[in-house]
């Protein structure tokens, strides 16, 4: 490859907001000019307000830009690329309030640090590459899977914001119990969701085996029909109900799990935990009747493994079935006790355990556990057997028992490892009502992007295949995290999709044939940057 | 010299992170930021060891907090086979480790930062 070695022009900011006079500018500039890197060097006083034409007779060339964070957030990068008629691959900004000024102290350091960063950034900006910027309009068409309470929900929030939706219905005539409970919502709810669903002109209800094969496709994934058609949805959103749970399990969590997060059923025997044992059913749960079953067949097995001290505290157990005072006494005489709502549980750590504080909902009086060993909260929800299958053929997959990875930093409450499906309901765990409604308030935000007419915008690192080194070995394929590598049937080689892509790099990383270059983010670029600094 | 190589994700936000608490990194302690730390791998360590260089620090994302899934995990295992390489080899002068950092831990990253650069200054016997 050519290097653009004299083109490179470099404007600095110095104000950098508070460096002014820390440095000497001038100094640098003839130290990166004699680099050979570097043709020009402009120096800003404020980048940030006025130019006053210095960075015209950049024009055409290729840009370095020194600046703050400051630049970027305000869309002035933005502008002065337009200004200056760059090409995008021509155009590279460094932010050096962030990565020099904060980072060092003392006038030499600043002044040595600055000088390396901004020759490294010279050298990656050297081996840059044009490219022409892509769009993908993916399929304005969303598919909801799972016709439960926040499928539904969800369905008819993206109809009111005149998405088309089919709606795969996965749950036949049976309600889960789950529907019996007054936390989740009132008996009938879904059947009048339902109804509104039908009735909704942009939304089509499909029965459970309408769809066959998924493929994925550029801007969306493309389903085969029952009678062989194809039907391109742009994105999915993947919410499932919960299954009914087989009798004899306590809550989501059976005896066997039990065992599993007490440690052993012999640490229980010995008393390797001390203090009180504490256990806490079905948290956060929707819940029903046979919960109340459940606690006392978990109380009286925990009784004979001979644990002294057991407590189990049940709660959210508000379940609109008669003889409901009955069930309460049956419970309360197995030593169960029932705590008021979620909100009034508090759990702190103590000496060797927690403390936990709560309203015991017969006397309405406050209890008060000071030091208990072990604590256990299950309510994860368990999906139909259908459902995870259908979550496999879209290759999604289990962060932290959850679909969602709703504990990220870095993800929308309902994205999935894969770009354009999301993730609502009982995949995200349990929710009450209003959280299904919050849920499916911020999926309709969250698929503004991908549905929005101007289409998506690809990003310049989308990796690239070479036909003649590619083996078709697959490992791109296994380890790319979002499922964006596939098959090229027709050149028999791997190809990325567009529109899954999040151009982390790992499949270039790991190709054994290095066979995949990532546009402007490759092996030599990268160690002549990092070179540059050594 | 030591060099960091950081993810443009959570790695970064840590050092601000740090920044922010009034920690600076030693002079030469330099950065370089890429898209993900997955993006490394053993040749890249490699190549960059036989540079003027004693020591690479990769810092990812905090583990199951990785934008990009599994990216910090890869890396982890790709730093830890050129440890491995460099055991093997008889090298101790030169040496990488692996750190993982969220915004809020910068005491923590810049003790082991620190750490790092303090060890590969003492000296050791090749």
């Amino acid at each position: 490859m050519k290097m653009g070695r004299q083109s490179i022009a470099i404007a600095i900011c110095d104000q950098q907001c508070h460096s002014k006079g820390r440095l000497d500018y001038r100094n640098l500039s003839e130290r990166l000019l004699k680099s050979s890197l570097f043709k020009e060097v402009v120096i800003l006083e404020k980048a940030c307000r006025d130019r006053n034409g210095k960075l015209d007779g950049l024009k055409g060339k290729k840009v370095l830009f020194g600046g703050c964070p400051f630049l970027e957030e305000s869309g002035l990068y933005e502008k002065t690329f337009q200004d200056l008629c760059l090409k995008k691959a021509d155009f590279f900004t460094v932010d050096i309030k962030t990565e020099i000024f904060d980072l060092y102290e003392g006038k030499e350091n600043i002044e040595e640090n600055l000088y390396r960063k901004l020759v490294a950034s010279g050298n990656i900006l050297a081996r840059r590459e044009p490219f022409e910027e892509d769009i993908i309009k993916p399929d304005q068409k969303a598919l909801v899977y799972g016709s439960g309470f926040s499928g539904l929900k969800a369905a008819l929030r993206l109809a009111a914001e005149s998405i088309p939706v089919d709606i795969v219905e996965t749950h036949g005539a049976s309600l889960s119990p789950g529907y019996l409970s007054m936390i989740l919502a009132e008996p009938g709810m879904i059947t009048g969701l339902l109804e509104a669903a039908r009735k909704a002109e942009t939304i089509t209800l499909l029965p459970q085996k309408a769809l066959k094969e998924v493929t994925p496709g550029e801007g969306g994934f493309i389903f085969r029909k029952a009678g062989g058609e194809k039907q391109e949805y742009g994105t999915i959103i993947f919410a499932p109900e919960r299954e009914e749970r087989p009798a004899g399990e306590i809550g989501a969590l059976n005896l066997t799990q039990l065992y599993a997060r007490i440690g052993s059923q012999e640490a229980l025997k010995t008393g390797a935990w001390k203090g009180e044992t504490v256990f806490i059913l079905d948290h956060k749960t929707e819940t029903g009747p046979e919960i109340f079953s459940d606690a006392i067949k978990a109380a009286e097995y925990l009784r004979k493994m001979h644990c002294a001290e057991v407590k189990i505290l049940l709660r959210n157990a508000r379940v609109s079935i008669p003889g409901l005072q009955e069930l309460y006494d049956d419970c309360r005489q197995a030593g169960i006790i029932f705590i008021k709502y979620e909100d009034s549980l508090y759990i702190k750590n103590s000496g060797s355990g927690f403390a936990i504080t709560g309203v015991d909902l017969q006397t309405s009086g406050q209890f008060i556990i000071k030091d208990t060993a072990g604590l256990i909260i299950p309510g994860k929800t368990i999906l139909s057997p259908q459902a995870r299958e259908f979550a496999r053929s879209l290759n999604l997959r289990i962060y932290n028992d959850d679909y969602s990875q709703s504990d990220s930093l870095w993800r929308l409450p309902n994205e999935s490892n894969r770009p354009g499906i999301f993730v609502a309901g009982a995949a995200k765990g349990n929710m009450d009502k209003r959280a299904v409604e919050e849920d499916a308030e911020s999926l309709v935000f969250s698929l503004r992007q991908r549905l929005s007419p101007a289409g998506l915008r690809v990003e310049e690192y989308i990796p690239q295949v070479d036909k003649d080194k590619c083996a078709l070995c697959m490992t791109c394929m296994r380890v790319c995290p979002f499922g964006a590598m596939v098959k090229d049937a027709l050149y028999r080689v791997a190809k990325a999709l567009k529109s899954t892509c999040r151009a982390c790099g790992t499949c270039a990383a790991e190709c054994p044939a290095k066979a995949i270059r990532i546009r402007n983010l490759e092996y030599e670029s990268l160690i002549s940057g990092m070179r540059a600094l050594a | 010299m030591v060099l960091l190589i950081h993810c443009a994700e959570g790695g970064k936000k840590a050092l601000s992170g740090m920044v922010r608490l009034g920690y600076r990194l030693a002079g030469d302690i330099r950065t370089f930021e890429l898209p993900c730390s997955g993006r490394i791998n053993e040749t890249m360590l490699l190549e960059i060891l036989q540079e003027d260089v004693a020591g690479i620090i990769v810092l990812g994302c905090r583990k199951d907090n990785c934008k990009f899934m599994e990216g910090n995990l890869r890396a982890e295992s790709r730093v830890n086979r050129v440890k491995t390489l460099l055991k093997s080899a008889g090298i101790s002068k030169k040496n990488v480790e692996m750190l993982y950092a969220a915004p809020d831990e910068g005491k923590r990253l810049y003790k082991a930062i620190h750490n790092f650069y303090e060890g590969t200054k003492a000296p050791a016997g090749c």
